[in-house]
């Protein structure tokens, strides 16, 4: 399992990156990351399984 | 007759009447509402940037937040500089700039407030997590007297280096490599003294956070030891009458107060907008210095000068000029006064030279 509290801050990172960044190479470069999180991370259908 | 409408926009549900090409922030300067947004790259001497993203601000019918510097109003336009949205950015950003700068404590350590650090704390941000190395690069040594850089405290804001080329017009600094490796460098690393670096210390003034900071007081340890007092003052050097602000400590010297450094007054105080030269920003240290006269000399028949009072002194002093003047006449006489002594000391020395004994002859090392 993950630190609950780092995963919410690299959230909040990729939350910022896209809507605060100047042009869209920093908007972009959270998504791989966010992706990632939402297929395979804790919770998701692809996660790891809570159980053990 | 028709009435003209006057363009308008709504921020925060007050309309404003604003010109044409002003931006969001212009115009809440104008409403004296501009402490109200973070904008740490900006500067009203400045062409905005919109490069550190602290201002930014929703727009209705605009999908991204945008820069309040930067954006000029449009007719019509309704904007927003507090939401959820807006503080949820403002915490995260102030965050990650945390992440790899100063503590508050060290923050606190200057002579300028850190802006970052001051809005970090009013918008409830905390550095993301343990304190990642700054990667910034240092000046290499061999430093100069008067401008020193310590890139741990710096956010790559760009106000210095872009001073250095709009108000003074040098461009000697200049940002170097990406990323988190962005830093402030000058040509081949050369120090200052070697670029077109005029020391005006504008780039210190400007720095947000201290990252540019004067050398002197830094490397003397006076900054943060004791509360400074500011006593705005006119500089003494030359006529253009430039406004700038003594920080004295008032304990040092035994009580007596001490000048440890000048800083600028905000922009817009005329007539210099903030704005200084080297001997207005550096050169004070004539205040204290230890070769000042502290009582009259009078030189004797053997030709040694000794300490004398001040009836003795004067009385020396007018009899010789007066058997100058009888013998030679007026002309014969010059009187040079000092660009370190104040405008009332130096126009009373003209008087005396024109008025008392009748010549021109009077000059003083910055008398244009």
């Amino acid at each position: 399992g993950g630190d609950p509290d780092a995963l919410a801050q690299v959230h909040e990172i990729a939350w910022e990156m896209e809507a605060g960044s100047i042009c869209g190479l920093g908007q972009a470069a959270a998504l791989p990351l966010t992706s990632w999180l939402r297929h395979f991370g804790e919770g998701a259908d692809g996660g790891p399984d809570p159980a053990g | 007759m028709d009435q003209i409408r006057r363009a308008e926009a709504t921020i925060d549900g007050e309309r404003h009447v604003f010109r044409p090409g002003e931006t969001i922030l212009q115009a809440l300067s104008r409403a004296g509402r501009d402490d109200e947004i973070p904008a740490l790259c900006h500067d009203p001497r400045l062409e905005p940037a919109g490069v550190c993203r602290s201002c930014l601000v929703e727009i209705d019918g605009w999908r991204r937040l945008a820069p309040a510097c930067r954006t000029p109003l449009t007719d019509g336009m309704v904007v927003r500089t507090r939401s959820e949205r807006i503080e949820r950015h403002r915490r995260t950003l102030f965050a990650m700039y945390l992440a790899d700068n100063v503590d508050d404590e060290a923050a606190s350590e200057a002579l300028r407030p850190s802006e970052l650090h001051r809005w970090a704390k009013r918008c409830g941000a905390r550095p993301i997590a343990d304190r990642l190395p700054a990667r910034r690069a240092r000046r290499r040594p061999a430093p100069n007297p008067y401008v020193a850089f310590r890139p741990e405290r710096c956010i790559a804001c760009a106000r210095c280096t872009r001073y250095c080329e709009e108000v003074e017009g040098v461009s000697a600094i200049t940002l170097a490599d990406r990323g988190a490796y962005t830093t402030i460098a000058t040509t081949d690393d050369r120090s200052l003294l070697e670029t077109s670096c005029e020391l005006c210390g504008g780039c210190i003034d400007v720095c947000p956070t201290g990252a540019m900071v004067e050398a002197m007081p830094l490397r003397e340890g006076r900054l943060g030891r004791r509360p400074l007092r500011t006593v705005r003052t006119t500089c003494n050097y030359c006529g253009v009458g430039c406004q700038l602000d003594l920080q004295v400590d008032p304990q040092a010297r035994e009580g007596r107060g001490e000048v440890v450094a000048v800083t600028s007054p905000p922009p817009g105080t005329l007539p210099n907008d903030g704005n200084l030269c080297v001997k207005g920003r550096f050169a004070y240290r004539f205040i204290h210095h230890r070769d000042r006269l502290r009582t009259p000399l009078v030189r004797d028949r053997d030709g040694r000068l000794r300490e004398a009072g001040w009836r003795e002194a004067l009385t020396r002093a007018a009899e010789g000029l007066e058997r100058v003047r009888r013998r030679h006449g007026a002309h014969a006489l010059g009187f040079v006064s000092s660009s370190r002594c104040t405008v009332e000391e130096n126009y009373l020395v003209q008087k005396l030279a024109r008025a008392v004994f009748g010549t021109h002859n009077v000059h003083q090392c910055a008398a244009t």
